[in-house]
């Protein structure tokens, strides 16, 4: 068991599912990728667990908004790239539709 | 993407199972890489690199867990490990499960070998007959005043073109008469079915020729009909040799020449089932039957077809059809009510279902009786075994496994059982269904393999059926029972609730088995009266030889009569020659023949004014030679036989049935009195009484019949030879046609039949019935012997702790035996009651496929009860008889 530094957040399953497909989004990328992105661009505040990282690609791949092929990196190996689909596209723009207005509605409650 | 693309990107990850996991630990072992460079990168040393990776990633089999678990792997992974499970437990018991899947294949296997000839007989209709449902046939339904109804399928001409033109609810209408006639001359004459058509039949069938065309309605016409045939699929193959080049040859039908302008598809029958080879117009058929044929009421010979327009009713069709028939129709008999009836296409000539169907659909019934006691029987050893894994299971559901884990795992056991049981019984399906074709219903033309798409499909329902039933009963009955009690006390518990359930299941096969075997009983007596019937000739002892002769059609009158007289002549030289035979008893000749043909002319008796009615209607006139009698075996009561001085130029005399002499002369001697035969003025002298002789059907009303010397008939022809040969009938055939062509090597075709043969497509059905009846009432016996003994031997094994102490407490061997005994002779006890109220109900139905047997047929049902007592004593005794030997000290200390 790992203990996680106190500044770093744990991510919900249906967020992390979104911050997948936004990463995805911008380009295909293996998982180290996905997870080393999102760790960065969060400045280390989000963490993704590969516990919660390789499940959450599986069930993005069950119902089809991701697709996952090998192919080599610039390094020279084999890596599974995984690629955001149109029904991912399309599902990613509701679910950041739905987070923009809660996100907002939570600022203005706290700003009051 | 919808819940099905999930299933099946599912199951696809599923049945790539190693390339999934071999991806996952390529993905994970990339990953673990990638961020141990990361931390070198940062300054660490190779080995804390590791280290603080490991410490990072933490534990690889928990990920690889969870994303299966995410891939919905562990539920099909689950299923899997029950099938291996319900695998090794069969392999465990072989015998246990050789003898479940044998019996479930067998009774599979009869269910999926009826269906294939209820689907001929009645679903399927007609090869390439588009959208058979839509089609009728017509009847005409008479009532004399006072009497019962009654509807025939052959009509006039008269009535097709009401059909045809006056009937709006009808989209077209076609008329057909098949007949027997003969293609060829001397050794190459063969028999052929020639279907006259109008022209419109071909597309109210909705067929295409596989090769050239079809008739045209200018063909057709009675004017100038053209001599244009079209052959089956099955003739251009096996008697033209595939001849590509086959339109515009010519074909001899009946002594004339037609050009072949096409092929009909290859099992195209027409609107019946019955082989066709040649089709010609109707045109032709027509002219030959009457002169006015297009327009007479009288001469009934057509069977008439229509197709329903969709939206209107058979009854639509019903009532315009009678409305048109009653308008034209003026000849009909003013003391009859008349109507048109339709009917399917499968119906037979009287409007009903054929008696083949009714039996095959009987048969539907009884082998679905058959898998049901199967079923049960299977449930039963399932039920014992599951008594023996009882403690397995208890421990199973103590360490969590749920319910529903269990249930399906008999599920998945049953459904195993009965799929290969399923595999097994297309085996049996097409063995079966051979035998029956060939033995019981040859003159249908099959087409389809006896495991075609549609058995294959209703094999596959019935498996899957039968699996789940016995797979899901044992669960339920597990599932209800208190399992933590039965951990506890292990298999000494067992009797209780199980045991009542088989004893259930028991009573219930008996109560089948006895059904079944009444049935048998009724179908196979019916079978022996059919065979004991007196029709009055002795069929299995006769030949009945009948020589194509050339159509006299286009002669004049005197050509004619030259034509006939040397017929006639040809016919006395043939009798002589084949009497000479030493393999001959006897032979003679005969106009009119029972089962064959049959003729009645005007018929004036003095002292009457008009001839008695009696229920089979007019007397039947037939020409005989002497010795016919004794040829076919009807018994001269009185009088003399014809003797060979009584011929064309003698005195004219006569010998009546013995209906006929107490109808006509009650109470007086008929020797010596006088008939008026048709025209005649002269008196025919009776001479002699014979036995009363059946016309044409097993079943009939009584019918009077007379006889005159050949050759003093007038007004009917077509000869048959008879021959009764001293031994038996094989290998006379050849004898007698070689005898026949050195006489005449002219001949057109020999057609050589025992009379018993004429007679067989009538017994047939009952054959079929009692076959199967029997076949399936002694499978049904087997399966409830074994079932009754397997369910003693455990019942017993069960109880041997108990038993072990009532005899360490002095308890005498026989009571024990007593004791097993009279609880399982109760059970079947209660079945054969239960057995023989639902035959008496069930036999009800039966009734009208019964030949002369009551469907209350004493013997029948106590045959049938007996046996199962006898079945059950010889079942039940060996395990009663070891329960006498059990060792009480052996049995408590066993546990």
């Amino acid at each position: 068991m790992t203990t996680n530094p106190p500044s770093r957040a744990e991510l919900l399953q249906g967020t992390l599912d979104m911050l997948i497909l936004r990463t995805l989004n911008a380009q295909s990328m293996h998982g180290y990728g996905i997870s080393q992105h999102i760790e960065k661009i969060s400045q280390e505040v989000l963490r993704v667990e590969q516990g919660s990282l390789y499940p959450a690609l599986e069930r993005l791949q069950q119902k089809g908004w991701v697709t996952s092929r090998w192919a080599t990196t610039p390094t020279n190996r084999k890596a599974r790239y995984y690629t955001i689909t149109a029904s991912g596209r399309k599902h990613l723009g509701e679910k950041s539709a739905a987070y923009d207005r809660v996100a907002l509605a939570i600022a203005r409650v706290m700003a009051q | 993407m919808s819940r099905l693309d999930a299933w099946r990107y599912r199951l696809h990850t599923w049945m790539s199972r190693k390339r999934f996991e071999e991806n996952l630990d390529a993905e994970l072992d990339f990953h673990r890489q990638l961020e141990t460079a990361r931390q070198l990168d940062t300054g660490l040393s190779p080995e804390e690199a590791r280290f603080a990776t490991m410490r990072k990633m933490g534990s690889t089999a928990r990920y690889k867990d969870e994303v299966r678990r995410a891939a919905g792997l562990e539920r099909l992974d689950s299923v899997r490990q029950d099938i291996q499970f319900a695998w090794r437990g069969l392999k465990r018991e072989p015998l246990f499960a050789s003898f479940i899947i044998l019996t479930l294949a067998l009774g599979i296997g009869a269910n999926s070998s009826i269906f294939s000839v209820v689907d001929r007989l009645l679903l399927r209709g007609p090869d390439h007959v588009v959208d058979p449902h839509r089609l009728v046939r017509f009847y005409q339904t008479e009532q004399p005043r006072g009497q019962p109804e009654y509807s025939s399928a052959y009509l006039g001409y008269a009535a097709y073109t009401i059909m045809a033109r006056e009937t709006p609810g009808l989209e077209g209408a076609a008329a057909y008469s098949t007949t027997g006639q003969t293609s060829g001359a001397g050794i190459d004459a063969r028999p052929i079915q020639v279907s006259a058509v109008t022209a419109s039949f071909f597309p109210l069938l909705g067929i295409r020729p596989e090769r050239g065309r079809f008739f045209t309605s200018l063909e057709d016409t009675t004017t100038g009909a053209q001599h244009v045939a079209v052959i089956a699929n099955r003739f251009w193959r096996s008697v033209r040799g595939k001849d590509p080049a086959i339109l515009g040859k010519a074909i001899d039908v009946g002594g004339e020449q037609y050009t072949i302008i096409g092929v009909a598809p290859a099992g195209f029958t027409g609107a019946e089932l019955e082989p066709v080879d040649v089709w010609i117009p109707m045109s032709l058929l027509g002219a030959r039957v009457t002169d006015d044929w297009t327009t007479t009421w009288t001469a009934q010979w057509l069977r008439v077809i229509g197709r329903i327009r969709p939206g209107a009713s058979r009854g639509q069709v019903e009532a315009q059809a009678t409305r048109g028939f009653l308008r034209a129709n003026r000849e009909a008999d003013s003391t009859s009510r008349y109507r048109m009836s339709v009917a399917p296409l499968s119906a037979d000539t009287e409007g009903k279902d054929s008696i083949e169907a009714r039996v095959s659909r009987w048969l539907v019934g009884v082998t679905a009786l058959v898998l049901l006691i199967a079923c049960a029987n299977v449930v039963n050893l399932l039920l014992a075994r599951t008594m023996r894994r009882h403690r397995e299971v208890a421990v199973r559901l103590a360490l969590g496994a749920g319910q529903g884990r269990l249930i399906r795992l008999f599920l998945i056991e049953g459904l195993m059982l009965s799929a290969i049981a399923g595999v097994l019984s297309l085996a049996v399906a097409w063995g079966l269904g051979k035998a029956i074709r060939t033995v019981f219903l040859p003159d249908i033309e099959w087409s389809a393999l006896p495991v075609d798409g549609r058995v294959l499909g209703i094999t596959g329902l019935v498996a899957l059926g039968t699996g789940i039933l016995v797979g899901i009963v044992p669960a339920i009955r597990l599932s209800g029972s208190n399992l933590t009690t039965s951990l506890k006390t292990g298999i000494r518990e067992g009797g209780g609730r199980h045991a009542t359930a088989r004893q259930f299941l028991t009573a219930g096969q008996t109560a089948i088995s006895v059904v079944l075997l009444v049935g048998a009983g009724l179908f196979v007596q019916s079978l022996r009266n059919i065979e004991n019937l007196d029709l009055g000739i002795e069929p299995e002892h006769v030949l009945a030889v009948s020589v194509s002769w050339p159509s006299r059609r286009g002669m004049n009158d005197s050509a004619r009569a030259l034509d006939r007289a040397s017929e006639t002549r040809f016919y006395r030289l043939a009798l002589e020659r084949v009497s000479t035979l030493v393999e001959v008893e006897r032979a003679s000749l005969s106009v009119g023949l029972p089962f064959r043909s049959y003729f009645s002319v005007g018929l004036n008796v003095p002292g009457w004014d008009s001839i008695p009615r009696v229920a089979g209607g007019q007397p039947n006139i037939s020409a005989i030679t002497s010795d016919y009698f004794s040829t076919v075996g009807t018994p001269v009561l009185r009088g003399r036989q014809f003797a060979p001085s009584d011929r064309e130029g003698s005195e004219p005399v006569a010998i009546v049935s013995d209906l006929m002499a107490r109808t006509l002369w009650p109470g007086r001697d008929p020797l010596n009195q006088c008939l008026l035969i048709g025209e005649d003025s002269a008196c025919s002298r009776v001479v002699g009484v014979v036995g009363d002789v059946h016309r044409h059907a097993l079943r009939e009303p009584e019918t009077m019949h007379y006889y005159i010397p050949m050759g003093q008939e007038h007004g009917f022809g077509g000869t048959t030879l008879l021959v009764r040969p001293k031994g038996s009938l094989k290998g006379m055939e050849r004898e007698i046609r070689r005898a026949l062509l050195e006489e005449n090597p002219g001949a057109g075709y020999i057609g050589i039949q025992s009379m018993q043969e004429i007679i067989d497509p009538q017994v047939r059905p009952w054959r079929l019935g009692a076959t199967v009846f029997s076949l399936a009432g002694l499978l049904a016996l087997l399966v409830a012997a074994v079932g009754l003994y397997s369910v003693l031997s455990y019942l017993i094994a069960q109880r041997k702790h108990e038993i072990g102490i009532r005899l360490a407490l002095g308890a005498r061997a026989s009571s024990i035996s007593a004791l097993i005994l009279r609880s399982s002779l109760s059970m079947v006890a209660a079945g054969i009651v239960i057995g023989t109220i639902a035959a008496l109900i069930g036999s009800r139905y039966v009734g009208s496929l019964l030949f002369d047997t009551s469907p209350r047929d004493t013997s029948s049902y106590l045959i049938g009860a007996g046996t199962l007592v006898i079945i059950a004593l010889l079942a039940c005794l060996p395990p009663a008889h070891r329960a006498n030997r059990i060792r009480p000290m052996e049995a408590l200390r066993s546990e």
